[in-house]
């Protein structure tokens, strides 16, 4: 009896959210950037796509890691938290825009990055050399993500 | 929206010419639109990243409005700066024209935009087809 009520229970919260379809634009604000209001929202669904604001790598204690590599890894934590905040992961993300203050460190980058997603499903890229990022990053990474059905 | 083909807005016009691409095209629910910069309508460049950052968030609007959309149908903005020290600058303007929730945004220090201008704004909005 106590099996069939909760087997219920789950069949009506089921019926629930399939009476109540998710808004077409969903935005998810971000946290203060350096104790100011961040100009932009984390991350934004548009039907099936969620866009993230690009990331640096800066660390929850407000701080940018002194090396490109530091840099790449926090900035790579960070897309994944905010991925997963909305229930996503890498193996999500379709495309990506990466930016870089030093041309240079693309290789650097490049082997940070690719351990992140599973073979054969590197999502579309292209990368652009800046001539410089918020607050002095070296690294700014924007992925979209499918954040439909499975 | 499934089997529509795309809408193109007017091309965009400078100085008299055609420019190499539309306002904007729109493919389904979303409105893609070419990057605007802080030219005013006689064609000069507005003063100064303040100047330019308001004549180019108008400039957007004016798009938008002419798709009968506006500012607060904009999901997400990529920012391209000449001078990336002016960053903190452009956000003053910027946060006047955008209210909470806001867009999400990258944005990046270039080594050069069209024409001379400091500040270049691509958008894309939410244009439901009710």
């Amino acid at each position: 009896m106590k099996a069939y009520a909760a087997f219920l229970s789950v069949v009506l919260a089921a019926s629930a959210s399939a009476q109540a379809p998710a808004p077409a634009v969903e935005y998810f604000p971000a946290p203060a950037l350096n104790d100011r209001p961040a100009p932009f929202s984390s991350a934004v669904r548009v039907g099936d796509v969620m866009y993230l604001s690009g990331a640096i790598g800066i660390t929850p204690d407000g701080k940018l890691p002194d090396t490109f590599d530091g840099q790449a890894k926090q900035t790579m934590e960070n897309v994944g938290a905010a991925l997963k905040a909305r229930g996503l992961g890498f193996g999500d993300v379709f495309k990506c825009t990466v930016f870089i203050a030093d041309m240079k460190n693309w290789p650097a980058f490049n082997a940070v990055y690719v351990p992140y997603f599973q073979p054969g499903k590197l999502p579309a890229r292209s990368a652009v050399g800046a001539s410089g990022l918020a607050l002095g990053a070296q690294l700014e990474l924007e992925c979209m993500a499918h954040a439909g059905k499975k | 929206m499934s089997g529509e083909g795309p809408k193109y807005l007017p091309r965009m016009m400078f100085r008299g010419s055609a420019l190499p691409f539309s306002g904007g095209v729109r493919i389904g629910d979303i409105l893609y639109l070419s990057g605007q910069m802080g030219f005013r309508e006689d064609g000069t460049l507005a003063e100064g990243m303040e100047g330019q950052a308001r004549q180019a968030l108008d400039n957007v609007g004016a798009v938008l409005r002419s798709a009968g959309l506006g500012l607060s149908d904009v999901f997400h903005v990529t920012v391209m700066l000449a001078d990336m020290s002016q960053w903190a600058d452009f956000n003053e303007v910027y946060l006047e024209y955008f209210d909470e929730p806001l867009p999400t945004r990258s944005a990046f220090g270039v080594a050069a935009l069209a024409l001379g201008g400091l500040v270049e704004l691509e958008c894309q909005a939410y244009a439901s087809q009710k």
